[in-house]
């Protein structure tokens, strides 16, 4: 293994000569090779001059033009499966973005000012690690002994909840996420919809932006985005682990040798992608046995819908979410016995 | 050094996972996992250290977020088969550069924030190098990776 030297050498005069393949990537072809670092200060000089343009090609993440045709309401897609009574106990709809370096303790209470006429009550949190799909490489996770470590070291800037008087409505801010999310806090809460989520959120991103700009705190710049339903679902009472009633892959294991089971916790991937089988994005789905507040069994159905935006701005993040929303709606309806979709009153 | 572990809903629903549920950052306390990851997660950390003009001039620290992301990344890279640990050197303005100069190929991935990241190539033998901008598509890798794994 070379030494770890610090890449900073005196920059040599290299003759590059840079073709742009189909897919559009740079090529190019040194007339003689060096390991020496002043090559590959000029390729990084090369590469910034690509980043730079393919960052003015995608737009800057401040760009209002696109937002503006977002702000026409919403209509839910007809196709979509509707259910008049899910067992929905929380919706998040999440920005990730290139951390906000400027962002300081200082900022936290203008920021709660900006939203405060609506969100009063303010909480501190962790700060959640980010997350990001890729796609292509054989896939790990925690399951095959990989950890994730949070390298922050010292002082590390909270997660910031604004909570609004009845509790059911939150923003979440950190300095690389931005979140909103609706929670059912008594029984009769009826869940608002997608469409209207997506538009209060999409309002309060644009806040963000302005009072980020104002400041000269830096733009937003998202990077991934995320929309996650939350459903706990119980099991009529029985005592005995719901799971079998509630997914469809699992209905007929309590006909085995080996009874029903004490309790299931299941997690799969499934690819999202665009028209050309291209994978854009991820739905994942995640069923954890656990107990309401009475002591019942239940299990909590989270489903998550996340990828890059497709191109740097909150245009692009809302467009993916539009698409990720549909595939959580489609997977929550397939993946859950038909049996069940009678006690949520499925429409179509 | 602190493991972690969360997701953006509140967790404010009636619900209590049983038997133990989601391990939380506070839950961990030791590390545990392959020697190259505790290898690297060292690594990381010194880096993160480095002091200011560490390079003899205005160098920066690498910056948290990016190790944060870079060791994710090399996650996933390692788990490709016969790929070593390659070489985590600090870039002045806060990124790192992943080397891997075996098997007769230069191999370098520069990650100047979260999610971007920019590769180099270059094979001795036909002098060809190749540079291009690594999206969240990560299939061109693994031909480079087939390259220089054991």
């Amino acid at each position: 293994m070379p030494s770890q030297n610090t890449k900073v050498n005196p920059i040599e005069t290299r003759s590059l000569s840079p073709v742009t393949d189909s897919l559009g990537y740079t090529r190019m072809r040194r007339n003689r090779r060096s390991a020496g670092l002043g090559d590959w200060v000029g390729l990084t000089f090369l590469a910034r001059r690509c980043r730079m343009a393919l960052a003015k090609r995608a737009g800057n993440g401040n760009d209002s033009s696109g937002t503006m045709r977002n702000r026409a309401k919403m209509e839910r897609p007809k196709h979509l499966p509707e259910f008049d009574a899910p067992p929905l106990t929380e919706v998040a709809l999440s920005l990730q973005f290139q951390p906000i370096a400027r962002f300081g303790f200082v900022d936290f209470g203008p920021l709660r000012e900006r939203f405060r006429p609506a969100f009063e009550r303010v909480e501190y949190h962790p700060p959640l690690p980010p997350a990001f799909e890729t796609f292509g490489l054989r896939q790990g996770g925690v399951a095959q002994g990989l950890q994730m470590i949070n390298f922050g070291m010292g002082l590390t800037l909270p997660r910031l909840w604004l909570v609004d008087k009845t509790g059911n409505e939150l923003l979440q801010f950190q300095v690389d996420r931005f979140v909103h999310n609706w929670r059912k806090i008594e029984v009769d809460n009826v869940y608002p919809r997608y469409e209207q989520i997506r538009g209060r959120f999409e309002t309060e991103a644009q806040t963000l932006m302005s009072f980020l700009s104002e400041r000269e705190l830096g733009s937003l710049v998202p990077n991934q985005c995320e929309i996650t339903y939350v459903n706990t679902i119980g099991a009529d009472g029985g005592a005995g682990d719901p799971t079998h009633k509630v997914l469809r892959a699992w209905t007929t294991i309590s006909n085995s040798h080996l009874g029903e089971p004490e309790d299931v916790a299941i997690s799969a991937r499934f690819l999202i992608c665009n028209d050309v089988g291209d994978p854009i994005g991820r739905v994942i789905a995640q069923s954890t046995p656990g107990l309401n507040a009475a002591g019942q069994p239940v299990v909590q159905l989270a489903l998550v819908g996340r990828g890059p935006p497709a191109a740097p701005t909150l245009e692009a993040a809302l467009q993916f979410m539009d698409i990720a929303h549909e595939r959580v709606v489609w997977a929550f309806a397939e993946l859950t016995a038909e049996e069940m979709h009678k006690y949520w009153k499925r429409r179509n | 050094v602190a493991l972690a572990y969360d997701h953006s809903y509140s967790d404010t629903a009636d619900f209590s996972p049983r038997g133990g549920g989601v391990k939380r950052a506070s839950d961990v306390t030791a590390f545990s996992g392959p020697d190259w990851m505790s290898r690297a997660a060292q690594r990381f950390v010194d880096l993160i250290r480095l002091p200011v003009g560490w390079d003899g001039h205005q160098g920066h620290p690498v910056s948290p977020p990016i190790a944060d992301y870079a060791y994710r990344f090399l996650q996933k890279l390692m788990l490709q088969p016969g790929l070593t640990l390659p070489s985590i050197t600090p870039l002045a303005y806060g990124g790192i550069m992943l080397e891997w100069h075996r098997r007769g190929w230069d191999v370098e991935i520069e990650i100047d924030a979260p999610a971007q990241h920019h590769v180099y190539t270059y094979e001795i033998a036909s002098g060809l190098e190749e540079q291009f901008v690594l999206g969240p598509r990560l299939d061109r890798l693994r031909d480079i990776v087939s390259k220089i794994a054991d």
